[in-house]
Protein backbone atom coordinates (compact mmCIF):
# COMPACT_ATOMS: atom_id res chain seq x y z
CA UNK A 1 0.00 0.00 0.00
CA UNK A 2 1.45 3.40 -0.78
CA UNK A 3 0.00 4.93 2.20
CA UNK A 4 2.14 3.95 5.44
CA UNK A 5 0.44 4.43 9.08
CA UNK A 6 3.21 5.79 11.33
CA UNK A 7 0.47 5.01 14.52
CA UNK A 8 3.39 2.68 16.30
CA UNK A 9 6.18 5.48 15.79
CA UNK A 10 3.70 8.24 17.40
CA UNK A 11 2.65 6.40 20.06
CA UNK A 12 5.98 5.37 21.12
CA UNK A 13 7.41 8.81 21.00
CA UNK A 14 4.46 9.69 23.59
CA UNK A 15 4.95 6.52 25.57
CA UNK A 16 1.72 5.65 24.95
CA UNK A 17 0.23 2.74 25.02
CA UNK A 18 -2.44 1.56 22.25
CA UNK A 19 -5.05 0.91 25.01
CA UNK A 20 -5.15 4.13 26.18
CA UNK A 21 -5.13 5.89 22.90
CA UNK A 22 -8.09 3.40 21.59
CA UNK A 23 -10.14 4.65 24.75
CA UNK A 24 -9.31 7.82 24.07
CA UNK A 25 -10.35 8.48 20.40
CA UNK A 26 -13.23 6.18 21.27
CA UNK A 27 -12.76 3.05 18.93
CA UNK A 28 -12.27 -0.13 20.05
CA UNK A 29 -8.43 -1.55 20.14
CA UNK A 30 -9.60 -3.86 17.33
CA UNK A 31 -9.66 -1.06 15.23
CA UNK A 32 -6.58 0.43 15.99
CA UNK A 33 -4.64 -2.40 15.67
CA UNK A 34 -6.73 -2.56 11.73
CA UNK A 35 -5.32 1.07 11.53
CA UNK A 36 -1.57 0.29 13.08
CA UNK A 37 -0.91 -2.79 10.98
CA UNK A 38 -1.99 -0.79 7.27
CA UNK A 39 -5.02 -3.39 6.74
CA UNK A 40 -7.19 -0.23 7.03
CA UNK A 41 -8.87 0.80 3.88
CA UNK A 42 -9.67 4.57 4.69
CA UNK A 43 -9.61 6.51 8.02
CA UNK A 44 -13.04 9.09 8.93
CA UNK A 45 -11.73 12.70 9.54
CA UNK A 46 -13.29 12.53 12.86
CA UNK A 47 -11.32 9.88 13.58
CA UNK A 48 -7.96 11.02 12.33
CA UNK A 49 -8.43 14.29 14.67
CA UNK A 50 -9.29 12.56 17.59
CA UNK A 51 -5.98 10.50 17.20
CA UNK A 52 -3.93 13.76 16.19
CA UNK A 53 -5.39 15.34 19.36
CA UNK A 54 -4.72 12.46 21.57
CA UNK A 55 -0.74 12.27 19.96
CA UNK A 56 -0.44 15.93 19.77
CA UNK A 57 0.41 15.51 16.53
CA UNK A 58 -0.49 16.47 13.03
CA UNK A 59 -1.67 13.94 9.81
CA UNK A 60 1.35 14.07 8.65
CA UNK A 61 3.26 12.56 11.63
CA UNK A 62 0.88 9.46 11.53
CA UNK A 63 0.27 8.94 7.52
CA UNK A 64 3.11 8.80 4.93
CA UNK A 65 3.24 8.88 1.19
CA UNK A 66 5.74 5.59 -0.21
CA UNK A 67 6.12 5.30 -4.00
CA UNK A 68 5.60 1.57 -4.82
CA UNK B 1 -37.36 -15.27 6.41
CA UNK B 2 -39.97 -16.90 4.96
CA UNK B 3 -39.23 -16.10 1.70
CA UNK B 4 -35.77 -18.28 2.68
CA UNK B 5 -37.34 -20.98 4.26
CA UNK B 6 -39.89 -21.63 1.14
CA UNK B 7 -36.73 -21.48 -1.37
CA UNK B 8 -35.12 -23.90 0.67
CA UNK B 9 -37.77 -26.03 0.98
CA UNK B 10 -38.72 -25.90 -2.74
CA UNK B 11 -34.95 -26.19 -3.86
CA UNK B 12 -34.21 -28.98 -1.56
CA UNK B 13 -37.51 -31.02 -3.01
CA UNK B 14 -36.59 -30.65 -7.12
CA UNK B 15 -32.88 -31.57 -5.91
CA UNK B 16 -34.01 -34.60 -4.49
CA UNK B 17 -35.79 -35.52 -7.19
CA UNK B 18 -33.50 -35.06 -9.73
CA UNK B 19 -31.12 -37.03 -8.12
CA UNK B 20 -34.26 -39.40 -7.87
CA UNK B 21 -34.88 -39.12 -11.85
CA UNK B 22 -31.11 -39.53 -12.41
CA UNK B 23 -30.62 -42.93 -10.13
CA UNK B 24 -33.93 -44.29 -12.03
CA UNK B 25 -32.61 -43.55 -15.17
CA UNK B 26 -29.25 -45.28 -14.45
CA UNK B 27 -30.85 -48.43 -12.73
CA UNK B 28 -32.82 -48.53 -16.11
CA UNK B 29 -29.88 -48.03 -18.17
CA UNK B 30 -27.95 -51.05 -16.22
CA UNK B 31 -31.28 -53.43 -16.29
CA UNK B 32 -31.98 -53.19 -20.01
CA UNK B 33 -27.94 -53.92 -21.17
CA UNK B 34 -27.26 -56.18 -18.55
CA UNK B 35 -30.54 -57.85 -17.31
CA UNK B 36 -32.61 -57.76 -20.27
CA UNK B 37 -34.04 -60.87 -20.31
CA UNK B 38 -35.53 -60.40 -16.39
CA UNK B 39 -37.29 -57.20 -17.56
CA UNK B 40 -41.10 -57.38 -18.77
CA UNK B 41 -41.85 -57.69 -22.19
CA UNK B 42 -42.59 -53.86 -23.30
CA UNK B 43 -38.73 -52.97 -21.58
CA UNK B 44 -37.40 -55.07 -23.67
CA UNK B 45 -37.40 -53.64 -26.64
CA UNK B 46 -34.93 -50.91 -25.49
CA UNK B 47 -32.11 -53.08 -25.36
CA UNK B 48 -32.41 -52.52 -29.42
CA UNK B 49 -31.54 -48.70 -29.47
CA UNK B 50 -27.81 -49.91 -28.28
CA UNK B 51 -27.53 -53.08 -30.39
CA UNK B 52 -28.03 -50.86 -33.11
CA UNK B 53 -25.80 -47.87 -32.43
CA UNK B 54 -25.95 -45.09 -34.55
CA UNK B 55 -24.01 -42.14 -33.20
CA UNK B 56 -26.41 -39.70 -35.18
CA UNK B 57 -29.21 -41.26 -33.03
CA UNK B 58 -27.73 -40.91 -29.96
CA UNK B 59 -26.95 -37.65 -30.82
CA UNK B 60 -29.22 -35.87 -28.88
CA UNK B 61 -30.44 -38.61 -26.08
CA UNK B 62 -27.06 -37.91 -25.11
CA UNK B 63 -26.91 -34.27 -25.02
CA UNK B 64 -29.73 -34.36 -23.46
CA UNK B 65 -28.41 -36.95 -20.49
CA UNK B 66 -25.21 -34.75 -20.32
CA UNK B 67 -27.47 -31.09 -19.94
CA UNK B 68 -29.40 -33.27 -16.80
CA UNK B 69 -26.12 -34.00 -15.22
CA UNK B 70 -25.01 -30.48 -15.74
CA UNK B 71 -28.90 -28.89 -14.74
CA UNK B 72 -28.40 -31.47 -10.87
CA UNK B 73 -25.24 -29.73 -10.66
CA UNK B 74 -26.40 -26.32 -11.16
CA UNK B 75 -29.14 -26.95 -8.76
CA UNK B 76 -26.84 -28.20 -6.35
CA UNK B 77 -24.53 -25.03 -6.53
CA UNK B 78 -27.97 -22.63 -5.93
CA UNK B 79 -28.36 -25.27 -2.66
CA UNK B 80 -25.57 -24.54 -1.28
CA UNK B 81 -25.90 -20.51 -1.40
CA UNK B 82 -29.31 -20.90 0.29
CA UNK B 83 -27.28 -21.87 4.15
CA UNK B 84 -25.55 -18.39 4.35
CA UNK B 85 -28.62 -16.70 2.67
CA UNK B 86 -30.28 -18.11 5.95
CA UNK B 87 -27.65 -17.07 7.77
CA UNK B 88 -27.51 -13.65 6.20
CA UNK B 89 -24.35 -13.41 4.78
CA UNK B 90 -25.41 -12.64 1.31
CA UNK B 91 -22.17 -11.28 0.47
CA UNK B 92 -19.90 -14.11 1.19
CA UNK B 93 -17.51 -15.69 -1.08
CA UNK B 94 -19.68 -19.04 -1.23
CA UNK B 95 -22.97 -17.10 -2.74
CA UNK B 96 -20.63 -15.26 -5.20
CA UNK B 97 -19.22 -18.15 -6.41
CA UNK B 98 -21.54 -20.75 -6.66
CA UNK B 99 -24.19 -17.69 -8.36
CA UNK B 100 -21.70 -17.59 -10.82
CA UNK B 101 -21.09 -21.30 -11.33
CA UNK B 102 -25.08 -21.76 -11.78
CA UNK B 103 -25.35 -18.89 -14.14
CA UNK B 104 -22.72 -20.34 -16.40
CA UNK B 105 -23.94 -23.82 -16.30
CA UNK B 106 -27.67 -22.63 -16.77
CA UNK B 107 -26.68 -20.58 -19.88
CA UNK B 108 -24.24 -23.58 -21.27
CA UNK B 109 -27.34 -25.41 -21.07
CA UNK B 110 -29.51 -23.16 -22.92
CA UNK B 111 -27.07 -22.58 -25.42
CA UNK B 112 -26.03 -26.02 -26.10
CA UNK B 113 -29.85 -27.07 -26.06
CA UNK B 114 -30.67 -24.73 -28.74
CA UNK B 115 -27.41 -25.48 -31.31
CA UNK B 116 -27.84 -29.40 -31.01
CA UNK B 117 -31.87 -29.14 -31.71
CA UNK B 118 -30.76 -26.61 -34.37
CA UNK B 119 -28.23 -29.54 -35.70
CA UNK B 120 -30.41 -32.44 -35.43
CA UNK B 121 -33.02 -30.06 -37.27
CA UNK B 122 -31.14 -29.30 -39.87
CA UNK B 123 -29.29 -32.81 -40.67
CA UNK B 124 -31.34 -35.32 -39.16
CA UNK B 125 -34.53 -34.62 -40.99
CA UNK B 126 -32.75 -34.02 -44.28
CA UNK B 127 -33.00 -30.17 -44.01
CA UNK B 128 -29.74 -29.43 -44.85
CA UNK B 129 -29.57 -26.26 -46.86
CA UNK B 130 -29.85 -26.69 -50.71
CA UNK B 131 -29.67 -24.35 -53.30
CA UNK B 132 -33.07 -23.70 -54.49
CA UNK B 133 -35.43 -20.89 -53.33
CA UNK B 134 -36.61 -22.74 -50.24
CA UNK B 135 -33.04 -22.67 -48.49
CA UNK B 136 -33.70 -19.46 -46.42
CA UNK B 137 -37.44 -20.49 -45.40
CA UNK B 138 -36.09 -24.03 -44.13
CA UNK B 139 -33.42 -22.63 -42.29
CA UNK B 140 -35.76 -19.67 -40.45
CA UNK B 141 -37.74 -22.69 -39.69
CA UNK B 142 -35.06 -24.75 -38.32
CA UNK B 143 -33.98 -21.77 -36.14
CA UNK B 144 -37.35 -21.19 -35.02
CA UNK B 145 -38.28 -24.77 -33.75
CA UNK B 146 -35.28 -25.28 -32.04
CA UNK B 147 -35.64 -22.07 -29.75
CA UNK B 148 -38.22 -22.25 -27.46
CA UNK B 149 -39.31 -20.55 -24.46
CA UNK B 150 -38.38 -22.45 -22.04
CA UNK B 151 -34.57 -22.20 -23.54
CA UNK B 152 -34.26 -18.78 -23.55
CA UNK B 153 -35.85 -18.17 -20.02
CA UNK B 154 -33.04 -20.69 -18.78
CA UNK B 155 -30.31 -18.46 -20.61
CA UNK B 156 -31.76 -15.43 -19.60
CA UNK B 157 -32.00 -16.78 -15.97
CA UNK B 158 -28.27 -17.85 -16.33
CA UNK B 159 -27.09 -14.52 -17.36
CA UNK B 160 -29.49 -13.49 -13.94
CA UNK B 161 -27.14 -15.10 -11.99
CA UNK B 162 -23.92 -14.17 -13.39
CA UNK B 163 -25.11 -10.29 -12.89
CA UNK B 164 -26.23 -10.99 -9.26
CA UNK B 165 -22.96 -13.07 -8.44
CA UNK B 166 -21.09 -9.75 -9.86
CA UNK B 167 -23.30 -7.34 -7.92
CA UNK B 168 -22.68 -9.47 -5.13
CA UNK B 169 -19.12 -9.10 -5.23
CA UNK B 170 -19.13 -5.40 -5.69
CA UNK B 171 -21.09 -5.70 -2.47
CA UNK B 172 -18.96 -7.82 -0.66
CA UNK B 173 -15.89 -5.37 -1.76
CA UNK B 174 -18.09 -2.52 -0.66
CA UNK B 175 -19.12 -3.89 2.90
CA UNK B 176 -15.30 -4.73 3.20
CA UNK B 177 -13.97 -1.25 2.80
CA UNK B 178 -16.58 0.28 4.96
CA UNK B 179 -16.42 -2.30 7.43
CA UNK B 180 -12.70 -1.25 7.12
CA UNK B 181 -13.14 2.61 7.52
CA UNK B 182 -11.99 2.98 11.04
Amino acid sequence: MAIIVNLDVMLAKRKMKSKDLAEIVGITTANLSILKSGKAKAIRFSTLEAICKALDCQPSDILEYVEN
Amino acid sequence: MKTIKILKVLINILYVLLIAVFGLGVAFLIAVLFFNEQLPFFLQGYKMLFTMFNWKLFLIPFTTVINFILFVIAIYFLRKCIKPFDTSEFYSIVVIKNLKRAGGLFVFIGISTIVFRLIAILYFQNQMPVINGYTGLKTTGAITSSVDISVLFLIIIGLFFLLFSKAFANAKELKQENELTI
